[in-house]
């Protein structure tokens, strides 16, 4: 498993990804709405997209496949849930902390006036 | 739930084109894209009615292909990754102070590096840059120097003192080594710039 600082920097896509599943375990669709909810609009993730990343992000260990079902007798059991791992938590917190020291420079510098 | 037909159609248009994708990735996650864009359909008719539906569908497909493409190029650059590993190595294997004494070796191993640097080139245009550039800028320099020397000793322009092939093997060798960890993460989240 690489280190967590090896992956970044982190595409909006993926961040947004991995800040949707950090509140709890989602399908794609939940996914989707959950980044444009977080984003106001301004980020939806087109269905081609979401699951190249999906597949990616799963590859590289950042998010898993739950084999529990929130409500097992109303879903569709072809559907798929995905919850961030131990090591995308790290990759998450890591690339939010260097977003942040991205915005301290910039107050320092006062870009916003 | 009964979906209108203009669902149902939108859905079984779209898994058509869904095969696109390559097989592992449709075995993988055909049927839960479905169920996501029938989803994606539901909350649109409530929003917008058939005209949105039309326009989602349509925002999807040309995504779908666009990603479809992005999942084959990434299977070929992979292979072509492996293929430049497997043709370095025969290279190396061919300018070892051994005889190995069997013809088809060299021209396989330029085959396979010509496969090999076509699709890494392809990823580069696709993604600015490949995941395996270093391995991929050291193999190139390792064979350069081992051209290099051969064509100065061939013009008698420089002693066969085996300098420029023992340092172009040498580079090549870092190079394989190189793209062999590389591959170990091909598949890694998209940076921004991708």
């Amino acid at each position: 498993m690489p280190e967590p600082d090896e992956l970044l920097p982190l595409s909006p896509i993926v961040y947004h990804m991995l800040l949707a599943l950090f509140d709890g375990e989602k399908h794609g669709y939940g996914i989707m709405k959950m980044v444009e909810d977080d984003t106001k609009g301004q980020m939806s993730i087109p269905l081609g997209t979401l699951y190249g990343s999906i597949k990616r992000m799963l590859a590289a260990g950042l998010i898993a496949e739950t084999g529990e079902r929130p409500d097992p007798d109303s879903d569709d059991e072809r559907r798929r849930y995905y919850e961030i791992t131990a090591f995308g938590q790290q990759v998450l917190r890591a690339e939010t902390r260097r977003l942040s020291q991205q915005v301290a420079l910039a107050e320092a510098k006062r870009v916003l006036g | 739930m009964r979906d209108t037909p203009l669902i149902d159609r939108a859905v079984r248009m779209l898994a058509r084109i869904l095969r696109l994708y390559p097989q592992a990735f449709r075995d993988a996650f055909a049927a839960d894209m479905l169920l996501t864009f029938r989803d994606q359909c539901r909350a649109k008719y409530a929003k917008s009615g058939a005209v949105g539906v039309i326009g989602l569908w349509l925002i999807t497909v040309l995504n779908v292909i666009w990603e479809a493409g992005r999942e084959h190029t990434d299977s070929l650059a992979r292979l072509g990754a492996l293929a430049w590993m497997l043709g370095g190595a025969l290279w190396v294997l061919i300018h070892l102070p051994i005889n190995i004494g069997w013809l088809p070796i060299p021209i396989f191993a330029l085959l396979l590096l010509i496969f090999g640097l076509a699709c890494l080139l392809a990823q580069v245009a696709l993604y600015a840059r490949p995941i395996t550039l270093i391995g991929f800028i050291l193999t190139g320099l390792g064979q350069t120097s081992i051209l290099a020397g051969y064509c100065a000793a061939l013009f008698g322009l420089w002693d066969q003192t085996g300098v420029p092939s023992l340092v172009g093997t040498g580079l090549q060798c870092a190079g394989l080594l190189m793209l062999g960890l590389s591959m170990r993460y091909p598949n890694g989240p998209r940076t921004a710039w991708q």
